[in-house]
């Protein structure tokens, strides 16, 4: 290395700037509070309220079926093709609004799982 | 304790161990930032967004290269995306670049004379960005062309070629200093 280069060399090196005192606070704190802010993923727990809410309807707008169409029948209920007509429609309409409240749930943890999804 | 033991420490969820980091790199990353950008508020804030970007990606560290290097080549992005965003509202003058200059402090000020360290830094600062970020880079922090071509993602002849511009220029702005 000549001189010139040399020469050069510790004017460069002579240059190194010093940061502020505060930055280092200032990144830590940064660190620190994106830390705390960003989203916990929890472990999802499905919730067997709705579950226990439509089931217990169902049963019951059964049984007062059964109790209905009963009437005058000596309690033959399966021979009666109303009967069955009427708890199959139940059943198939109960379980749209179960699969949709699901659905609901889903959508609903999902977005507060991530709130970066959430559009203003 | 070493970087890497260090840096494992980090990645286990030890926030404070990152002080370490912060303490070692933040005047290089800021000098890499002010020659950039030529601003010291900026060559600040741009320090602070490359450090928390640092952390928050150093589960991608690989420990195949100095952890300098890829420190480096974040602190290097972050200051170009900088710049260019701030393309349209420049307002550096002389007069502002002077007073900079005496707000700013130098690490090694010490060994030379105030006259002096203001004439190296006004040298520097003349220089375009890429020619004053690889000159910092091969003489303070001796990086090799191979890293600084890592860093900057430059090719290696362009670095060469911006290596002599630089020096011949500073040789040249730098000659009453020099004598």
């Amino acid at each position: 290395m000549d001189t010139n280069e040399q020469n050069i060399k510790n004017l460069v090196n002579s240059s190194l700037l010093k940061a502020d005192d505060k930055l280092k606070v200032r990144i830590m704190q940064q660190i620190t509070t994106e830390e705390a802010l960003s989203p916990i993923r929890k472990k999802k727990v499905v919730s067997t309220e709705n579950v226990f809410l439509y089931l217990g309807i169902f049963y019951a707008i059964i049984l007062g079926s059964i109790f209905y169409f009963t009437n005058g029948l000596d309690f033959r209920v399966f021979s009666s093709i109303s009967f069955l007509a009427t708890t199959t429609s139940l059943l198939a309409i109960f379980s749209l609004f179960w699969l949709i409240s699901n659905f609901d749930n889903y959508r609903l943890n999902k977005r507060q799982s991530n709130p970066s999804n959430k559009t203003e | 304790m070493s970087e890497k033991q260090l840096i494992k420490d980090i990645l286990t969820g030890n926030t404070q161990a990152f002080g370490s980091l912060v303490d070692a790199y933040q005047d290089m990353a800021f000098t890499i930032a002010y020659r950039v950008c030529k601003n010291r508020l900026d060559a600040e804030d741009i320090t602070q967004n490359a450090f928390v970007k640092a952390y928050k990606n150093l589960h991608t560290f690989r420990f195949t290269s100095k952890f300098s290097s890829w420190f480096y080549r974040i602190v290097y992005n972050t200051a170009l995306t900088h710049i260019q965003q701030q393309k349209e509202v420049n307002i550096s003058t002389e007069e502002q670049r002077i007073e900079n200059y005496t707000d700013l402090d130098s690490t090694d000020s010490a060994l030379i004379n105030k006259d002096q360290h203001l004439a190296i830094l006004d040298a520097i600062h003349q220089l375009p960005g890429d020619e004053a970020t690889i000159i910092t880079l091969y003489y303070i922090e001796e990086k090799s062309i191979k890293e600084i071509e890592k860093i900057t993602s430059l090719s290696l002849s362009n670095i060469k070629i911006k290596l002599y511009r630089a020096r011949k220029r500073l040789a040249e702005l730098l000659e009453n200093t020099l004598k």
